[in-house]
């Protein structure tokens, strides 16, 4: 996604083109924070609040950004946050409601998504995904499914690269187990 | 993409038209605020502070060089000796690190 960073930040510093400013930010970043929400969340109507929230939360606290990174890593800290707050939220009602059989149907779940169109396979990859800790969740995530760099995924996410590769590798060694031991 | 290549993807499909109508919807739904302030100046001061300490740099690395390649041989052997090490601790240390990249784990999984 190429897009002149500094163009987007004189239009958001200006008070005439502020509004202007955040569309362009919208059409810009959107689709890139859904698609990080939405394999977080699994379902669309989810990340689709969530993505709203998000953008909701920036505008709010557009003076917050202090340009220390870049507005994506900004963006995506944002996202990250409410989604995990989102997921929070909800593993408690869920806990409450004694609903802890959800886990196990993820796999089954997105087979009939009409909005999921990967096999079985990608399927129970997913469900492997959503059983890591957040943290390894959202590392295996950015480097798998979007090829990030560590120092891009420790901008976003204000964690040492150290602890970052140390996430994965959890990550990994957990989903290649899971996969060896069901072959 | 190589990803599209080598099917790592998601496999999340976006409903048709979405990300427009949200874009659009998302732009009506923002409140009125009044104008946000932004400090983004420190930014350039960073950047400024980087491309300076990169100079900095390029410069020692220059005058070193130049400082090294004047002086005598006598020191080479052990300079390579030394670097050799370092490439074997930085090979050693990247293989640590480099785990299992994307293509072996797709490959691993569908198998």
């Amino acid at each position: 996604m190429q897009v002149d960073e500094s163009s987007l930040l004189r239009l958001l510093a200006d008070e005439k083109t502020q509004r202007q400013g955040f569309a362009v930010l919208v059409r810009t970043y959107s689709e890139m924070l859904y698609r990080q929400i939405r394999r977080m969340v699994l379902n669309h109507e989810d990340a689709n609040d969530i993505l709203q929230n998000t953008f909701i939360k920036a505008w709010q606290g557009l003076s917050s950004f202090e340009g220390r990174s870049h507005i994506s890593s900004w963006l995506y800290r944002i996202a990250i946050n409410e989604t995990y707050d989102f997921m929070r939220k909800h593993r408690d009602e869920a806990s409450l409601s004694d609903n802890n059989e959800e886990g196990v149907n993820i796999a089954n779940s997105l087979m009939a998504d009409e909005f999921f169109d990967g096999d079985e396979t990608e399927a129970q990859l997913q469900q492997i995904i959503q059983q890591l800790p957040y943290v390894q969740r959202t590392v295996f995530q950015l480097r798998y499914f979007e090829n990030k760099k560590y120092s891009e995924i420790s901008e976003i996410l204000g964690t040492s690269e150290g602890a970052l590769k140390a996430s994965y590798h959890i990550a990994v060694q957990k989903i290649t187990s899971f996969f060896k031991s069901r072959d | 993409m190589t990803e599209r290549h080598l099917n790592i993807n998601e496999h999340f499909t976006i409903p048709e038209g979405y990300i427009d109508t949200f874009c659009d919807q998302i732009m009506d739904k923002l409140p009125e605020q009044p104008f946000q302030p932004m400090n983004i100046k420190q930014r350039r001061r960073i950047q400024l502070a980087h491309h300076s300490i990169a100079a900095a740099a390029a410069l020692f690395i220059i005058s070193v060089g130049t400082i090294l390649f004047f002086t005598g041989s006598d020191s080479d052997k052990p300079s390579e000796a030394k670097a050799d090490k370092q490439e074997s601790y930085s090979v050693e240390d990247a293989a640590d690190y480099a785990m299992i990249d994307r293509t072996k784990i797709y490959e691993m999984i569908t198998e």
